[in-house]
This record gives structure tokens, C-alpha cells and sequence, in this order.
């Protein structure tokens, strides 16, 4: 199968079944908590339901807040385009496409958080101040962990970093390549609003970061951004999971199946850490981003050194 | 994916009956966390009066940033600057005669210093 195939056919697999990975997430921490759980396809009910309700837009909202949605679905499919989904590559790669793809999901951020103000209520405000910090504090640690990905690669697209890792490419960059996939796992932890950082599952005042963004968009607009989420939540597992696993081992196939299963693995990892551990405190989660930072760090480091 | 009526109403505002512009995150606040992050450099000053009593009558809470730089750097720079142009505005007579007397004294030492 050529590449380019591979690459189309993956890129609608991932917007197909990313609602797929929080439903893997919520089986795994009810089964921790001894329940049964939500079914697995529990997000594409939520999403069915919210596409039928009405929408209420607040008094004082202006067209920032319904902007909001489209610019959040616009900055994950950009996302989704540039990121290369196993050994497929990406469906749209040139040189410094990271740079683009970490814009995309900025300018998303960017309109949630203007939407997160322009609701009017001081809780929202509150919400968009702590993902700003947040954000400010997990972008070195992303742009370490791909600068550790390039130097390996000798190349500057996505594409490029993820193609070089054959199954000896690995094996020679081991702890590199395990630290710099530690640290995109702890940012996407902060990214996608998850335990340690902020805790998806309540919508009490005080513990919700993105979820307080969210609380004025109703109706589809909600539909759109929790499908945003899920997006970027798969976007930055393929991340992480293309560093660690090597993609490209020979046959398309194989490829592929490494991925997924590297994915529903990240998934079930998740899902473990939100069981055994509770939010941090807030004063915690800038050393916890800066650890992660100072991992990425360190995997430059290392691979700087062998180069 | 027919749309319902859209309609525009209060939404939650936390129990707030009639939020104002002050009940909201302005820049200061909305910064406020990652710049205490940096308290090091920007050196937060806050003066608040804060409400006491059962029915308080008012309060006020104002807060600055001077930041290093303009505090422990440039300020002692600029004081020691206007202190030396304070001594030279000794040449400033404010008589032409004697602005050309320097220019002329200017001269002659540099012409002697050539010869």
C-alpha cells in the first residue's frame, strides 16, 4: 500500500474513532473502581445527544463565543492533518510543519479561552487563566521532546522524526526515546485537561480548568468542541506513541497494528494514572510541567551527545 | 443536523444576580498565576483594604508590578545620570558671550594640541 493511501486511509481511522480513546479511558478507572463502567462507545452516544438540543448563548456573548466551536474543530483537523498517524505519515508534511501543528492547537486554545471571557461569568474567567498558565508552562517541554525527535531524525517534519525510527533507530536511542515519549506523555496529560492536572470528570467550581471554559457552550457547539477534545487527545497519544513504539518495521500492516495498539495501550495507561492519582495541587502543576520540560531536556541531551 | 431555535438568555454566572465589568477577570488577574511564577523578576505589590464586618461599607485592593529591572536597575541609573547633568548645568549660563568664549578656548587647545 503506498504511502500516500496509508496515510488517508489512517487519517480517517483517527477522526472515525477518537471519541473511542475517553471511552477506553473510563472503562479502565471504573474497572479500578470495581464498576462496570460506561459502554466503550459511550462518547458517540454523548455527541449524538448533544447534536439534537437546542443551543442558549448568553446575554453578553458576542461572536467570539460562536466562533469558538469552529476554530476548535478547524485547529484539531489542522493538527490531525500534520501528524503522522504510524508509518503512514502525515496526510500534509513539508519542513517545520511541527511548528504549524503546535499553531493549529494554540489558535484552538486561543478561542476557547477568548470564548472562556466572553461568556461574562467570573468562573470561566478563572478557568482561561489557569489554561493559559498551563499552556505557557507545557510548550517548552513539547518543543524539547520533538527537538530530542529531530536530531535523531536529522530531519525537521513531523513526518520525518517519526519515519526514521526503525526497530534499530530505537534500540540505539532507547532512554532518549523514552524520556522525550515520558515527557509528551505528561504534556498531553496537561494538555487534555487530565489528572494530575485537572480533573475532566467534575463540574465542581474550583477543580475544573477546561471544563470550566466549556460550561456556557450548549447544544452542537458542545458536540464540537468535546469532538475537538477527543481529536487532540488522539493527536497527542499519536505523538507519544510514535516516539516510543517504532513505526516503521516493514510491512504496512504491522505498522498500523503497532499503532493502534500502541494507542489503546496509551489509553489503558491513562486511565491507570487517573485511578491511582488525584489532582494536584495547584501550586504543584508548574514543577510537575517543568519536570517534564527538564525530561525532554535530558533526552536532548543524550541524543545530542551520540549524534 | 436540523438546528433547534437558538435562543439567548442568562446562562450560570455563579449565583451572581447582576455581574458588572469589576466582577470579572481582568488582565491583571487573568495573568496573575504565571507571573507569580515569575515573582523573582516582576516583584508583585498589592495594597488591599479588605472588607470587615457583617455589613462591610468598602474595600479596595489594587496591585502593581515594578519589576526588577526598573526597580533595582535602571532607576539607581537614571538618579546617578541626573545627578552628574545637575553638577555640569554649571556651564549653562545662559549668555551667548560666554558659550563663545568656550568655543573659542576649545579651539586654541586643540590647535595647540595638533602643533
Amino acid at each position: 500500500m503506498s504511502q500516500t493511501i496509508l496515510s488517508i486511509v489512517m487519517f480517517i481511522l483517527s477522526l472515525a474513532l477518537c471519541p473511542l480513546l475517553p471511552g477506553i479511558v473510563n472503562r479502565v478507572k471504573a474497572k479500578f473502581a470495581g464498576r462496570t463502567g460506561q459502554p466503550l462507545l459511550q462518547k458517540y452516544y454523548d455527541l449524538g445527544k448533544l447534536i439534537r438540543k437546542d443551543v442558549v448563548y448568553s446575554t453578553t456573548a458576542t461572536w467570539i463565543f460562536r466562533a469558538c466551536p469552529v476554530a476548535v474543530l478547524g485547529g484539531a483537523l489542522a493538527a490531525a492533518a500534520l501528524t503522522p498517524f504510524g508509518r503512514g505519515g502525515a496526510l500534509v508534511s513539508f519542513q517545520g510543519d511541527f511548528l504549524i501543528w503546535a499553531g493549529a492547537l494554540t489558535l484552538a486554545r486561543l478561542f476557547m479561552i477568548l470564548a472562556a471571557l466572553d461568556a461574562g461569568s467570573a468562573f470561566t474567567g478563572m478557568g482561561a487563566s489557569r489554561e493559559t498558565w498551563f499552556a505557557v508552562l507545557a510548550e517548552p517541554a513539547i518543543f524539547l521532546a520533538m527537538a530530542a525527535l529531530a536530531v535523531i531524525s536529522h530531519e525537521f517534519s513531523m513526518t520525518g522524526f517519526f519515519l526514521a525510527l526503525t526497530p534499530e533507530a530505537t534500540s540505539r536511542h532507547f532512554m532518549a526515546l523514552l524520556f522525550a515519549a515520558l515527557a509528551l506523555f505528561v504534556v498531553s496529560l496537561a494538555e487534555n485537561a487530565r489528572i494530575p492536572v485537572d480533573d475532566p470528570t467534575t463540574h465542581l467550581e474550583l477543580t475544573m480548568i477546561h471544563e470550566a471554559m466549556l460550561l456556557d457552550h450548549s447544544g452542537p457547539d458542545l458536540a464540537i468542541i468535546e469532538y475537538g477534545a477527543a481529536l487532540k487527545l488522539w493527536v497527542m497519544a499519536s505523538l507519544a506513541v510514535g516516539a516510543a513504539v517504532p513505526v516503521n518495521i516493514g510491512s504496512w500492516w504491522l505498522d498500523a497494528g503497532c499503532f493502534l495498539v500502541g494507542l489503546l495501550v496509551f489509553a489503558v495507561l491513562l486511565g491507570v494514572v487517573e485511578s491511582v492519582m488525584a489532582r494536584l495541587k495547584l501550586n504543584r502543576v508548574p514543577q510537575f510541567l517543568v519536570g517534564a520540560a527538564v525530561l525532554a531536556a535530558i533526552s536532548v541531551i543524550l541524543v545530542a551527545r551520540s549524534a | 443536523m436540523r438546528r433547534a431555535a437558538r435562543g439567548s438568555g442568562p446562562t450560570w454566572d455563579c449565583g451572581y444576580i447582576a455581574p458588572d465589568g469589576r466582577m470579572q477577570y481582568t488582565a491583571t488577574s487573568f495573568t496573575r498565576p504565571l507571573v507569580e511564577d515569575f515573582d523573582a523578576f516582576v516583584k508583585i505589590e498589592d495594597s488591599r483594604n479588605d472588607p470587615q464586618g457583617l455589613f462591610p461599607t468598602g474595600g479596595s485592593f489594587s496591585s502593581w508590578r515594578p519589576g526588577i529591572a526598573r526597580a533595582f536597575g535602571f532607576s539607581h541609573l537614571f538618579r546617578l545620570v541626573g545627578y552628574l547633568a545637575a553638577r555640569l548645568r554649571i556651564l549653562q549660563e545662559g549668555r551667548v558671550q560666554l558659550y563663545l568664549l568656550y568655543m573659542a578656548a576649545v579651539l586654541v587647545i586643540l590647535l595647540m594640541w595638533k602643533l
